[in-house]
C-alpha cells in the first residue's frame, strides 16, 4: 500500500514537471509569433504555481513591454528583481522599462558598481549571512565567556555581524518601502483624493511613486524622481 | 551638418516642391439670374501656374464679352492669375457657361458647366445678385480635377443686409458690407468672411482699401477684388468684393472691426454699365466708407470623448492617406512616409501629427506643410505631414495604421480617421559602413549599435538562490535563541562561577589521573589538587603537616589514613621510578581518584 502510494506521488509529480514544461514552450511559441497577450495569459496561469520565482515575472514583464504597458512591465520587472537582483536580464530589461518612463534603476550620484555590489544577494540571503554571522559570534562569544579568552576569530565573526547586520537593515528599508508604479498611460497628480481637488501634474506610465496615504479609492504618494506629493487614482497604480 | 538635419531640409524642399506643384483653376459668376438690362462677370482663377497661360473660354453665343482684365499675384511664392469676364446678354434663354479648359505643363484642367437664366425683365422673387455660382478644378495627379460643386447660395445670408444698407445711403451711392457665414463657430472652424464695397456711382482714380483687423481670429485672404453687380431696390450697384477664411484661436468672443475705403467721389450721375468707357468726372469731397463691425461667439470643442489623436481640426469631409515612397528597402536607408489629410475647413493652425514610436524604425521629425484654396464652399485644405524613416535592421516590419481625428461642427461629435498599415520589407545592408578613420583603422571594429530592446524571455528554471543560506535566513527563532544564548551563557558564569571554580581542580585532576602512566604522574597530579582546591602547597613539607591541615579542612580521619598510605607509596616510587604495567596505572589512577572525590567532597576550602 505504501510503495503504491510513493509511486502515485511520483507520478504526480512527474505529470506536474511535464505540465509546466509544455505551458512554458506554449508560452514561448506564443511570444516568438507576436502573441503577447496569448503568451501573458500563461504565465500568469503558471504565476499561481510558482508565486516566488523571479523568472515568471521576469517573461510577465517583458509581455507588458511588448504590449506597450510600460508601467506594468517596470511592477513586474520589479518583483523579479527583488527576487533575484543578480540577474543580469532582469536588472537590464528593469533599467530600459524605467528609462523609458524616464526613471533611473540607479540613483543618480551612485556609482554603477556600488549598487550592484549592495543587490548582489538577495534579501532572503543576506538574512541567512547574518543567521550565519550570528550563530558564530554568538558561539565564540560562549566560549570566550567560559575560558575567559577572546580570540581574533571572535572579533572578526563580530564585525562581520555588523556589517552584514547594517546592510540588511540598509536593504530592509528598501524592501519595505510601499512602492507603487503609474499602470495606466496617464494619471493626474491631484492635491486631495478626489477630482474636485485640481490636478497638480500629469505623470506618465512607468513613474516609480511611493506610497504614503490611501482614502476613497484614491492613494496620496512622492513622486520618486521629482519628490513632489499628490493623490492619484487607486486604478491607475500597479503596487509592487 | 548630420545626416539629420539633411533628410530634414530634404524634406521641406519636397514639401515646397509638391505644394508648387500644384495647380487649380476656379471659375465663378457674380449671378445666375440676371435681366437682359445686367451684366454678368465671370471670374477665373488660376493658382499655382505661371502667369502667362490662359484660360480657354468655351463659345458663349448668348453673351456678348465686352471686357476683360486680367491681374497677378504672387504671396508667398505661390502665383495667381485672375481673368475677370464682363459680359452681357443677348436674349432671355437658359444658357450655360460651358466648361473652361486649361492646358498646363501636358495636363488639362477644366471646370464644371454653370447654368445662367436670363430674363427679359427679372421675375417677382428672384434676386439678379443673390446667388453665386463657381465651379473649380485642381491637378496635381488626384481626383481634384473632377471635383466641383453647383454651389448656390454660398454667400452669406448676412449680405441681405445690403439691401437696408443700400437704402440708408441711397443719396450717397456708396456703401460696404461685411458679413459670415457662422456666427458660432467652434475654435478652429473656418468662417467666411465677405467684405463688399458697392458703388452705384462713380469715383475717381483707384480708392486704397484697408481690410479689417481682428482679435482672436486668424485671418488669411482667400480672395480679392472680385467684381460684380447687383440689383439691389431697382438700382444696379456694382460691387468689389473681398473674401477671407477666418477660424477662431480660442474659445470667447472675436472681434472683426470695420473694413475702410477712402474715395473721392465722381459726379451724382446715376451709374451705368457704358459710364466706365467714358471718363472725365467732377471730384466731390472725400469720404471715408466703412463697413460694418462683426462679432463671433467662439466655441471650445467639447473635451468629453476627445480621442488623443485630436490635434484641433474642425470641419467636414476628411480623407487621411499615408504612402511610403519605397516599401522595400536596405536596412539603414531612408523611406519617406507621407500622410495627407484633406477636407473642407481650414488645416492650418491644426498641431502637427504625432507619430508612435515604430517598431524597426528610427523615427525623424515630422514637417507639415498645409495648402488653403478656395473651394465651392468655404475652402479645401491640405495638410502634409513628411517624415523620414531608417530601418535599423532586416526584416518584414509594418507601419502600424496612424489615427488622425477632427471635430464634426454638423454631427458635434469626433470623427477618426485611419490609414491603411504598411509593410516594408528591409533586407540586410550591403553598403560598407562610411566611417571615416584617419588612423587607418576602424573604430568601431564593424560594430554600430543599431537600437535597444528588452532581452529574450528565460525559459530555464530558476536556480539562482542560495538555498541553505535561504533556509538558514528562514529560521528566525534559531535567530532569536544565538542572541539569547551569549547572554544565558555569562549569567550561569556570573551566578555560580565559584562553584565551578571549586570544582575545576577536581575535575582536571580526574582528567590527568586518566592519563596518568607512572606513579610519578599521579603523585604530581596529586600535589596540584590540593594546591588547587585546599592551597596546601605539598612542596618540600612533611606528611604530617600536610595531614594536619587537612584535618584542620574537615577531612576525615580514614580518608586521611588512607591518603597517607597512598602518599608514602607515591613518595616511595617518586625516588625509585619503575615503570608500571598497565594494569596497576589504572588501579592506582582509581583509587587516586576515589580519594581525591572524597578529599573534595569532605574538605573545605
Amino acid at each position: 500500500m505504501r510503495k503504491m502510494l510513493l509511486l502515485f506521488v511520483l507520478i504526480l509529480a512527474l505529470a506536474c514537471t511535464g505540465r509546466a514544461a509544455q505551458t512554458a514552450a506554449e508560452a514561448e511559441q506564443y511570444y516568438t509569433q507576436g502573441k503577447f497577450s496569448a503568451a501573458l495569459n500563461l504565465y500568469e496561469d503558471e504565476l499561481k504555481n510558482n508565486p516566488n520565482n523571479p523568472y515568471v515575472y521576469y517573461n510577465i514583464g517583458n509581455c507588458y513591454f511588448k504590449m506597450g504597458s510600460t508601467g506594468l512591465a517596470v511592477a513586474n520587472y520589479y518583483r523579479a528583481f527583488r527576487l533575484a537582483p543578480r540577474d543580469a536580464d532582469i536588472r537590464h530589461n528593469l533599467s530600459l522599462a524605467l528609462q523609458s518612463a524616464g526613471e533611473h534603476l540607479v540613483p543618480g550620484g551612485v556609482p554603477q558598481v556600488l549598487h550592484q555590489l549592495f543587490f548582489i544577494l538577495s534579501y532572503d540571503e543576506l538574512k541567512g549571512i547574518v543567521m550565519l554571522c550570528l550563530g558564530m559570534s554568538s558561539l565564540l562569544l560562549c566560549l570566550g565567556i567560559i575560558k575567559r579568552r577572546w580570540g581574533k576569530v571572535l572579533w572578526f565573526c563580530l564585525t562581520a555581524l555588523a556589517v552584514s547586520g547594517g546592510w540588511l537593515y540598509a536593504r530592509h528599508q528598501q524592501e519595505k518601502l510601499p512602492l507603487a508604479v503609474v499602470a495606466s498611460p496617464t494619471a493626474e497628480l491631484r492635491s486631495g483624493p478626489g477630482t474636485n481637488f485640481p490636478a497638480s501634474a500629469n505623470l506618465t506610465q512607468g513613474h516609480l511613486v511611493i506610497l504614503q496615504d490611501s482614502r476613497n479609492q484614491w492613494d496620496e504618494v512622492v513622486v520618486k524622481t521629482q519628490g513632489i506629493q499628490g493623490w492619484i487614482k487607486s486604478s491607475s497604480l500597479e503596487k509592487i | 551638418m548630420n545626416i539629420r538635419k539633411i533628410l530634414l531640409i530634404g524634406a521641406c524642399l519636397l514639401a515646397s516642391l509638391a505644394a508648387q506643384a500644384q495647380v487649380s483653376m476656379t471659375a465663378r459668376v457674380d449671378k445666375t439670374n440676371l435681366a437682359l438690362d445686367d451684366e454678368l462677370t465671370l471670374t477665373v482663377e488660376i493658382t499655382g501656374a505661371s502667369s502667362n497661360v490662359q484660360p480657354q473660354l468655351p463659345s458663349l453665343p448668348a453673351f456678348n464679352v465686352y471686357s476683360r482684365e486680367v491681374s497677378a499675384m504672387n504671396i508667398n511664392g505661390k502665383s495667381s492669375t485672375t481673368y475677370r469676364y464682363i459680359m452681357l446678354p443677348r436674349f432671355p434663354t437658359q444658357a450655360e457657361i460651358g466648361a473652361i479648359r486649361l492646358t498646363y505643363n501636358g495636363r488639362v484642367y477644366s471646370t464644371q458647366p454653370i447654368k445662367i437664366n436670363i430674363y427679359r425683365r427679372m421675375p417677382a422673387g428672384k434676386s439678379a445678385g443673390g446667388s453665386v455660382q463657381q465651379a473649380s478644378a485642381a491637378g496635381s495627379g488626384s481626383n481634384y480635377d473632377s471635383a466641383s460643386s453647383a454651389a448656390a447660395g454660398n454667400v452669406p445670408a448676412g449680405l441681405a443686409a445690403a439691401d437696408a444698407l443700400a437704402a440708408q445711403n441711397k443719396n450717397k451711392g456708396f456703401f460696404m458690407t461685411a458679413s459670415v457665414n457662422n456666427k458660432t463657430p467652434y475654435v478652429n472652424e473656418q468662417v467666411e468672411l465677405i467684405v463688399r464695397f458697392y458703388y452705384s456711382r462713380s469715383f475717381i482714380g483707384q480708392p486704397p482699401y484697408t481690410p479689417p483687423t481682428v482679435t482672436n481670429i486668424f485671418m488669411e485672404q482667400l480672395s480679392q477684388n472680385t467684381e460684380g453687380t447687383q440689383n439691389i431696390n431697382g438700382t444696379l450697384y456694382r460691387y468689389i468684393e473681398q473674401r477671407y477664411a477666418l477660424s477662431g484661436v480660442q474659445a470667447g468672443k472675436a472681434e472683426i472691426s470695420p473694413a475702410m475705403v477712402r474715395l473721392q467721389p465722381g459726379t451724382n450721375d446715376v451709374f451705368s454699365a457704358f459710364d466706365r468707357l467714358f471718363g472725365g468726372l467732377a471730384s466731390e469731397p472725400e469720404q471715408l466708407i466703412k463697413s460694418n463691425p462683426v462679432t463671433l461667439n467662439i466655441q471650445a470643442t467639447p473635451t468629453a470623448g476627445r480621442p488623443a489623436s485630436f490635434y484641433g481640426a474642425v470641419g467636414t469631409r476628411f480623407t487621411l492617406q499615408a504612402k511610403a515612397d519605397r516599401t522595400r528597402v536596405e536596412a539603414g536607408e531612408s523611406i519617406n512616409l507621407t500622410v495627407t489629410v484633406k477636407g473642407a475647413g481650414n488645416l492650418k493652425p491644426t498641431a502637427d501629427l504625432k507619430l508612435p514610436p515604430i517598431n524597426g524604425f528610427r523615427v525623424y521629425d515630422v514637417a507639415s506643410d498645409s495648402v488653403t484654396l478656395p473651394a465651392a464652399q468655404g475652402t479645401q485644405s491640405t495638410k502634409t505631414f513628411k517624415t523620414v524613416l531608417v530601418p535599423t535592421a532586416s526584416g518584414t516590419y509594418t507601419i502600424p495604421a496612424l489615427a488622425w481625428s477632427y471635430f464634426n461642427p454638423r454631427t458635434k461629435q469626433y470623427e477618426t480617421l485611419r490609414t491603411q498599415p504598411i509593410e516594408i520589407e528591409v533586407t540586410p545592408s550591403t553598403k560598407a559602413d562610411n566611417t571615416v578613420s584617419f588612423t587607418g583603422a576602424n573604430p568601431s571594429n564593424g560594430f554600430r549599435r543599431l537600437g535597444q530592446d528588452i532581452r529574450y524571455i528565460k525559459t530555464n528554471d530558476y536556480a539562482g538562490n542560495i538555498g541553505w543560506l535561504v533556509n538558514l535566513g528562514a529560521l528566525h527563532i534559531l535567530g532569536w535563541i544565538l542572541i539569547l544564548l551569549p547572554i544565558a551563557c555569562g549569567l550561569v558564569v556570573w551566578l555560580g562561577g565559584n562553584s565551578l571554580r571549586a570544582k575545576r581542580p577536581l575535575l582536571l585532576a580526574l582528567a590527568e589521573l586518566k592519563k596518568a602512566t607512572s606513579e610519578a604522574q599521579a603523585a604530581q597530579t596529586i600535589d596540584d589538587f590540593l594546591l588547587g582546591r585546599f592551597h596546601i602547597n605539598m612542596g618540600s613539607r612533611q606528611l604530617r603537616g600536610v595531614l594536619e591541615d587537612l584535618k584542620q579542612k574537615g577531612v576525615k580521619p580514614a580518608t586521611l589514613q588512607e591518603f597517607a598510605s597512598l602518599w608514602q607509596r607515591l613518595d616511595a616510587a617518586r625516588f625509585a621510578p619503575q615503570n608500571m604495567a598497565q594494569k596497576d596505572a589504572l588501579v592506582l589512577a582509581q583509587q587516586a581518584a576515589a580519594l581525591l572525590k572524597r578529599l573534595d567532597s569532605e574538605g573545605r576550602v
